[in-house]
């Protein structure tokens, strides 16, 4: 390529380097072709049969029949169906923004922090929630919420037992109720990824700040945001996702209620197809559900890569 | 000095934080604590606590059926998925055979 007149040896040479890329691409594709079928087997074909049983009016075990889109109109129309989704948006300020916001607090609070003992400690208080497993947080949480439980016993003795009620069962709380526990469950997840992240930043640009008369607060926005910037974007796209799909925590604390008013769309594709054999409306109800969790997790990946460049 | 002073402040916040963080575990303790049968008020630390109430809980729930079929669950799936994920990891990474990044991408998500 270098010189017009290519000798025999450097041609052959030339050849084999370009054979041997694809002697690789082979072998290659050896080693991954077990995970790919695993991965067909359990993620795609099942995707598949969701697809598809959702263009059906099917109760699981009797004869299905094609309904077309319908089961996806009354996605959009069915008062139940779209207020569950509305609801996952909800959860997602609680389970995915307020703990960042906290995390990024904290984290930096971290940094500052001179004992070594201090800093660990906090970071394993703050992650024990990650630890346990869903079910008991949410069992946990139910005690504390329960008209009889600590926090209206705390909000007793502070003085302020009018506010007192049973946070899970009253109709304007028990969302919020239901998303402060991710809230709870998400912080240590971003605590541990977004103190990570600070130990990358450059220890300079904090000096450099602070001889140029920078506040804590200054460092904070200008310096310790921007440098975290794709820490925040992963912290953003694994918590929005548990957002989005929560399950658990929901059925566990309020399986829905009180009425329909922290029902989300996993609980509810549960009910569909386990209790009320529909199905048809459960599938289509999951694939709206990926779709857009797709969509989410798609917008983000972008946002924080052009960021980063 | 003012400098300090807040740093104690946000320290302290901090703290206040671990401390709501461990407070559902806390009264979960508490009221795993309480005498059978009754039904505990708020947050408070049994007069005289009722360990045993570990022990029943661990016969009344079956819990080494369930370990066990938990630790058959572990034993299957650790091995298998650690095996699947090494050998497609060096197959995509080392090897970089065609559609590489599609791939990747895809099952990251699924």
């Amino acid at each position: 390529m270098s010189s017009p007149v290519a000798s025999p040896r450097r041609a052959a040479r030339a050849a084999a380097a370009s054979r041997r890329p694809r002697r690789r691409a082979w072998s290659g594709l050896l080693w991954v072709l077990p995970a790919a079928v695993a991965y067909g087997t359990f993620v795609l074909y099942p995707l598949w049969e969701t697809v598809r049983y959702s263009f059906f009016d099917w109760d699981g075990i009797g004869v299905a029949t094609f309904s077309g889109a319908a089961n996806y109109l009354r996605v959009l129309t069915d008062d139940e169906l779209r207020l569950s989704i509305v609801h996952a948006f909800v959860l997602i300020v609680f389970f995915s923004f307020l703990p960042i916001l906290v995390a990024l607090f904290v984290a930096a609070v971290l940094r500052d922090m001179r004992s070594r003992t201090g800093t660990t400690v906090a970071r394993v208080v703050l992650f024990i929630p990650q630890v346990l497993p869903l079910v008991a947080s949410g069992i946990a949480w139910t005690w504390m919420y329960s008209t009889t439980g600590p926090i209206n016993q705390v909000l007793g003795a502070l003085g302020l037992g009018d506010l007192a009620r049973p946070w899970l069962a009253d109709f304007t709380t028990a969302l919020p109720a239901v998303g402060i526990i991710g809230t709870w469950v998400a912080l240590g997840f971003c605590v541990v990824l977004l103190s990570a992240g600070i130990g990358n930043i450059d220890p300079a640009l904090y000096e450099a700040t602070a001889l140029d008369g920078a506040g804590w607060w200054q460092q904070f926005r200008h310096v310790t945001i921007p440098g975290l910037r794709s820490e925040i974007t992963i912290c953003l796209t694994v918590t929005t996702i548990s957002a989005l799909s929560s399950f658990d925590l929901v059925y566990v604390s309020t399986s829905g209620g009180p009425g329909y008013q922290t029902m989300v769309p996993a609980v509810e594709i549960y009910r569909l197809v386990f209790i009320e054999n529909r199905v048809g409306q459960g599938s289509a109800l999951a694939v709206v559900l990926t779709v857009l969790v797709l969509l989410i997790v798609g917008l983000l990946q972008r946002i924080g890569r052009t960021d980063e460049s | 000095m003012r400098a300090s002073r807040d740093a104690a402040s946000r320290t302290v916040l901090l703290v206040v934080l671990c401390l709501v963080t461990v407070f559902p575990l806390l009264s979960m303790l508490s009221s795993a604590l309480q005498p059978e049968g009754t039904v505990p008020v708020g947050i408070s630390w049994p007069t005289d606590p009722h360990w045993e109430n570990f022990v029943l809980a661990w016969e009344a729930a079956h819990f080494w059926p369930l370990l066990i079929s938990s630790v058959l669950i572990v034993l299957g799936v650790v091995p298998l998925s650690l095996a699947l994920a090494t050998f497609a990891g060096y197959g995509l990474a080392m090897l970089r055979p065609k559609g590489t990044r599609s791939w990747a991408r895809s099952s990251s998500s699924g």
